[in-house]
């Protein structure tokens, strides 16, 4: 018994060697990142300070141009948001960026069923390679199982499946958008695909998770707290219109609770029946984005005139 | 509890501690620790079940012991009997009930005269298919006068409940697995060495491999409407390492955890993908439950020894059964025919001595036929099967779906490992690293195995297909 244990033993510190030093070459390759999602990640957690800040997921990621922002309401903007991605990963990014600063504009995108399903803790495990050093987005990460506080003890397990996007933007630079184009990703192609004006019929009604009504009101709370302007905004997708979902009727109702302004683009025209504009069925490409942030800001624009901005930033008047 | 759960890393070692401590100066102490521990395993699944899995074990040991006490050939029949009824019976309600009464209902609904009948919410007892088996080997066994019958409860209930081993095999032979509860363990560092080799070799097939193909073959099968030819070939090929890599990954941890406690199980799994015939692979592939349809239906059913019709009867309702024992859907029952039918074609095929052809060939042939049978095992319905299937040979035009890039070249890259590995245990197997004779090859193999686990494996504590059988 004695040797068994010994050699597991010798094992379990090998082991241990192993992942303090696979450890370092990891975090290097994270802090060291010329561009691409965990640059993205790191940046959002670590760095960011611009006025307006873009949550979301991958629409969120693809549908808002930065640049626009920025030159139309001249004010710096970053885009946090990322793909595949939902209200726990939003709040472990706000936990993050409130750490620091307070940014005067929040525009968070959320999608017209966010709220109908059980927060997604699981793909806010892209942040574990971050857990060791943001001890303010442990809480959320703890979620994703029972002992994950445990397992994210070792290095390695915090790159899980991490390696390919570590490693992608030392080679191929700029897949998941360049430095320059501030946390947009832009699609460039267009879809092959038209349905003649025919749209989807209205999706039937999906009651709302609690828990992630929770979350999202959370997330909202925290912004309001710090004194930030939020504008919540639904992306279009085409082919299909909603406007009248569980989680759009939250999210008018939360608005007008709390005075926050809701721009639904689901159900608009204007998008959901130009293929032109989107790269497939759920996400804009180039132009689609373009003209989208432009509509948006325009819309934006007047809530965030100076005055109303007073509360927030003096120096705006 | 799952084998690939925290909590599972944290009952292991407790109960190994116990056992090889205040266990180890009575076979009694021993086999007491590893029922309660057992039964504390299989309640933290639904404890409402151990009432089920006591009864099952409990009746065949009365069965067992009358069996042996009674001379009359008629009684003794009837007393085997009686285990065979109520073992599927239990079997019968828990898992078939529902197929039964919806396949009822489609038929009369079909010919235009619906039935009226009420369909039950059956909670299906995490692997009630095993133990009953295994359970009714014992009766089996005695019945045929291979086996005396235990005189304590307790080791038998043992057997029967095996954490190891209870919720999705290896099914063990009372014959050769029970008289191991009647022996003192003596720790042995070599056993225990051996079973944690193999336990390591198991969790890499499940989380690092299994699991990971299952993100890709869980898409495509899951919306097999929005996929195309292409995708389905990609995905039932990755379906087949899922299901190899679970499976056989799930044995490895149960052949290996059994060994730290001083048990000695069958093998369950040989390399199944390199058989060069089909009659072949179903000597590598479950092997446990193999041989128990061998021994206890496709024999008793006449085997081969009447005609030759008769023989390919026996064989392909033996298939067909199996497959229904897997799962409750017709999908498992065309599975269990398709590969019965394979097996047929394989023996005319030889008795009108058609030209051999290359090993290899033949054992690419096996795979693609394996893999044809897997569309039907993993399809959610038969109309999917036939979908998928069509869709092979007629819908492949453009490229497959790949998904996330990094899941996609981890799972390849998964199962270039795997069979890499498999090569070398099928043709040099004097070469396997974890025994290597240096002692650094064998902690480098170890440690890569791990390091490959922890940043490769996935961690969602997904269940074992097997688990639902």
């Amino acid at each position: 018994m004695k040797k068994l244990l010994v050699k597991i033993s010798v094992v379990l510190v090998l082991l241990a060697a192993c992942d303090m030093l696979a450890g370092l070459g990891l975090d290097w390759l994270r802090d060291h990142s010329p561009d691409g999602r965990y640059y993205k990640t790191k940046y959002s957690l670590e760095a960011c300070n611009e006025d307006v800040v873009v949550i979301g997921s991958s629409r969120g990621e693809i549908n808002y141009v930065s640049q626009i922002i920025e030159d139309s309401l001249g004010l710096p903007c970053w885009n946090a948001s990322r793909g595949g991605q939902g209200t726990p990963y939003f709040r472990a990014i706000q936990e993050g960026i409130l750490s620091r600063y307070a940014p005067k504009v929040v525009i968070l995108n959320i999608d017209d069923n966010d709220l109908e399903t059980r927060p997604n803790y699981e793909h806010a495990g892209v942040l574990r390679p971050f857990y060791h050093n943001h001890p303010e987005i442990r809480p959320i990460l703890d979620q994703t199982s029972k002992y994950e506080w445990a397992l994210l003890k070792s290095r390695l397990y915090a790159y899980n499946s991490s390696y390919y996007y570590l490693i992608r933007p030392y080679l191929v630079k700029g897949l998941d958008g360049k430095t320059s184009d501030k946390g947009w990703k832009p699609r460039l192609d267009k879809m092959q695909r038209d349905i003649g004006g025919v749209i989807e019929p209205e999706p039937q009604k999906v009651p709302l998770h609690p828990e992630s009504v929770a979350l999202f009101d959370t997330l909202i709370s925290k912004f309001q707290q710090r004194g930030t302007r939020v504008f919540l905004v639904v992306s279009p997708n085409f082919g299909r219109s909603v406007s009248a979902s569980s989680a759009i009727e939250y999210l008018k109702k939360t608005s007008q609770q709390r005075g926050i302004p809701l721009f639904v683009y689901s159900n608009d025209t204007a998008f959901i029946t130009k293929p032109e504009y989107f790269v497939d069925p759920e996400h804009l490409n180039v132009e689609g984005a373009q003209l989208f942030t432009r509509n948006l800001i325009r819309q934006i624009k007047p809530h965030i005139h100076p005055n109303h901005l007073s509360q927030y930033d003096d120096t705006l008047r | 509890m799952l084998f690939n759960s925290i909590d599972f890393a944290i009952f292991l070692p407790i109960v190994f501690a116990l056992f090889w401590t205040i266990g180890r100066h009575s076979v009694k102490t021993q086999n007491w620790l590893l029922l309660l521990a057992s039964y504390f395993f299989y309640g933290c699944w639904d404890w409402r079940f151990l009432s089920l899995l006591a009864f099952s074990s409990a009746f065949d040991y009365f069965v067992g012991a009358a069996l042996y006490k009674e001379h009359n050939n008629r009684k003794r029949k009837l007393l085997f009997w009686s285990s065979v009824a109520v073992n599927l019976t239990l079997l019968g309600f828990f898992k078939y009930y529902n197929f039964f009464a919806d396949s009822l209902i489609n038929a009369f609904s079909f010919f235009g005269h619906p039935l009226n009948m009420t369909t039950l919410q059956v909670l299906l007892p995490v692997g009630i298919s095993f133990y009953t088996f295994q359970s009714m080997s014992y009766a089996f066994d005695i019945y045929r006068r291979e086996l005396e019958p235990v005189k304590d409860i307790v080791p038998f209930m043992t057997f029967v409940a095996f954490f190891p081993h209870m919720v999705a095999g290896p099914i063990q032979r009372a014959s050769f697995f029970l008289p191991q509860f009647l022996k003192h363990k003596v720790f042995s560092y070599e056993l225990a060495a051996k079973g944690l080799k193999l336990m390591l070799f198991g969790f890499f097939m499940k989380v690092a491999i299994a699991d990971r193909v299952a993100l890709y073959v869980n898409a495509v099968y899951g919306n097999v409407d929005m996929h195309t030819g292409w995708s389905y070939l990609m995905a039932t090929l990755f379906f087949a390492f899922q299901i190899y890599g679970d499976f056989a990954g799930y044995s490895l941890i149960a052949i290996g955890c059994a060994l730290l406690f001083g048990f000695h199980m069958s093998p369950n799994f040989n390399r199944p993908y390199f058989s060069g015939s089909f009659r072949e692979f179903w000597s590598r592939w479950h092997m446990s439950l193999s041989t128990w349809f061998k021994d206890y239906l496709y024999i008793p059913l006449g085997g081969n020894r009447g005609s030759k019709g008769r023989t390919y009867a026996n064989l392909f309702s033996t298939f067909v059964i199996s497959g229904l024992w897997h799962g409750a859907n017709w999908t498992f029952v065309i599975w269990g025919a398709i590969h019965g039918a394979f097996q047929i074609v394989e023996r005319v095929a030889q008795e009108l001595k058609f030209p051999r052809i290359p090993r290899p060939l033949n054992i690419l042939v096996v795979f693609a036929g394996v893999c044809l049978a897997w569309v039907f095992f993993r399809a959610a319905t038969v109309q999917d099967a036939f979908q998928v299937i069509g869709g092979m040979f007629t819908n492949l035009h453009g490229s497959p779906y790949i998904g996330d890039i990094g899941i996609f070249a981890f799972s390849v890259t998964g199962v270039l490992v795997l069979l890499l590995i498999e090569f070398f245990q099928e043709y040099y197997p004097d070469t396997t690293l974890l025994n290597h004779r240096w002692a650094p090859v064998r902690y480098a193999t170890m440690l890569t195995m791990l390091v490959w686990i922890i940043t490769l494996g996935v961690f969602d504590g997904s269940q074992f297909i097997y688990f639902q059988f």
